[in-house]
């Protein structure tokens, strides 16, 4: 399968979430627009959309509030209760890693969002598989055969989770023992405990735990030789992937920013980047969909 | 000989009739025990273990015995149809051969199929309760069905099988 079936077969999965006329017109869709497709924006009361490199193509089909609601449906596969967890952060992971994030009315109990009264907008993003992105990149994550702690940045919707799941797999096929802490379900996309993405010979998947605990669980109980994780957001993932540092095992983790320049401006990444715990940054440049990927070493 | 032979037809036919009538009681009897057992597993996986439905009712399928898991099995193949959930539960309670359900006991657990999913996890749990403690009454009544009327209709059966016979001949 080459890339652009590959991307493709995702975006036909992804659509697969969607009732029929706007599934329908989704599939007519030409085969390039399909592999560039980004996101889907649908939002109550406006025509359907397709997000690709050059902006937002509209499709003839209006959403209703019904279609909103019989897309989560599908895409929580009929279960909120196992999905309420993401979607306290407004979003949910639907089967196949998709990521699907929700506006609307919120449902606040004790000061916590525990749902959505009414769904009024929804942002599809497709989950892909670039088998081999990352190939060129690996080997200079390498120093004398042993990984150095790495950090992959861009701006939202970059490409991060796409490429950290490929080096995710070509580092564990050289044999590294690698442990990920999937919190949202989007980097294995397990399904009855089989990842539907190819990790690796090597990985074990922890998914829907909280980044931070789930790192201790994993140095705790898989002996990990990396821990890879998506999007360090909070000061408790970052004081996690210090122990793990600290315990001699290296980190393969996303952060959002455009660059090394951009992350000292908050004082959380710049913490990161100072107390040494990351060896190598992999910043992802996109020029109109195209995406290239630049090495920096960690002072 | 061929009247002998008519007649011994139409007591075995009546006798069916009737034991059959009988069999349906028992069947509801036993069918509303597995849905509350069924509903007891599934009250735990759904609130304490948070398994999404379609892994839920492939498990459930697994452990009930028929035609209880061809009804978990009906309700999962029309979801995979993108049926909304709550539709392809009713048409699994209405639809699998063998419930032998009154409208009544149907209507309980489509209406618990609205529920199912689509809320917070102590709502299911209140919801599934209260469905279990439903099905309990209608389970004690139909073994007080079965006590009182399976036996009379079995008996009716061959009785009247014996009437029709006596009056042919």
């Amino acid at each position: 399968m080459d890339i652009t079936d590959s991307l493709v077969s995702r975006y036909d999965e992804a659509v697969g979430l969607f009732p029929r006329p706007l599934r329908d017109e989704f599939i007519r869709l030409p085969v390039g627009e399909k592999a560039l497709a980004e996101e889907f924006r649908l939002r109550a009361g406006k025509m359907a959309a397709v997000l690709l490199p050059g902006g937002e193509k509209a499709v003839r089909v209006p959403m209703t509030l019904a279609d909103l609601g019989r897309i989560t449906e599908a895409a929580t596969e009929a279960s909120m209760h196992s999905t309420r967890e993401s979607l306290k952060n407004g979003y949910i992971t639907a089967p196949g890693g998709h990521r699907i994030g929700i506006c609307g009315t919120a449902v606040v109990k004790d000061g916590e969002v525990t749902g959505f009264r009414t769904i009024s907008s929804l942002a599809v993003r497709i989950s892909k598989e670039l088998i081999g992105i990352g190939r060129e990149l690996t080997g200079s994550l390498f120093e004398n055969g042993e990984f150095l702690s790495t950090l992959i940045i861009s701006p939202p919707g970059g490409g991060k989770t796409t490429l950290l799941r490929d080096i995710i797999r070509l580092v564990s096929d050289r044999g590294k023992r690698v442990s990920v802490a999937d919190e949202r379900g989007e980097i294995a996309a397990l399904k009855g405990g089989i990842p539907q993405f190819n990790i690796g010979r090597h990985t074990d998947v922890l998914e829907f735990c909280p980044r931070a605990q789930a790192v201790i669980f994993l140095l705790r109980a898989m002996n990990p030789q990396i821990i890879a994780m998506d999007e360090i957001t909070g000061p408790e993932d970052f004081e996690a992937l210090r122990s793990a540092v600290g315990c001699g095992v290296k980190l393969l983790a996303t952060a959002h920013s455009a660059s090394t320049g951009e992350m000292k401006k908050r004082q959380l990444y710049r913490e990161m980047l100072s107390c040494g715990i990351f060896e190598r940054i992999v910043v992802i440049d996109n020029n109109a969909g195209k995406r290239s990927y630049r090495i920096e070493h960690c002072q | 000989m061929l009247r002998i032979v008519g007649a011994l037809m139409v007591i075995s036919c009546c006798s069916i009739i009737g034991m059959g009538y009988a069999g349906g009681l028992r069947a509801r009897k036993k069918n509303l025990a597995g849905f509350i057992a069924a509903l007891t597993v599934m009250r735990s996986e759904i609130c304490d273990l948070l398994t999404p439905m379609p892994e839920l009712l492939e498990r459930m399928a697994g452990q009930t015995e028929p035609p209880i898991k061809q009804f978990f099995i009906n309700c999962l193949s029309f979801m995979k149809m993108q049926m909304p959930f709550s539709k392809a539960w009713e048409k699994a309670v209405r639809e699998t051969a063998g419930l032998e359900l009154y409208t009544e006991e149907i209507f309980c657990l489509c209406r618990l199929g609205m529920l199912l999913g689509r809320y917070e996890v102590e709502e299911q749990r209140v919801a599934i309760t209260r469905t279990i403690v439903r099905l309990e009454e209608f389970h004690r009544r139909a073994g007080e069905d079965m006590a009182g009327r399976g036996k009379v209709c079995a008996a009716m059966g061959i009785s009247a099988g014996l009437m029709i016979a006596i009056i042919m001949i």
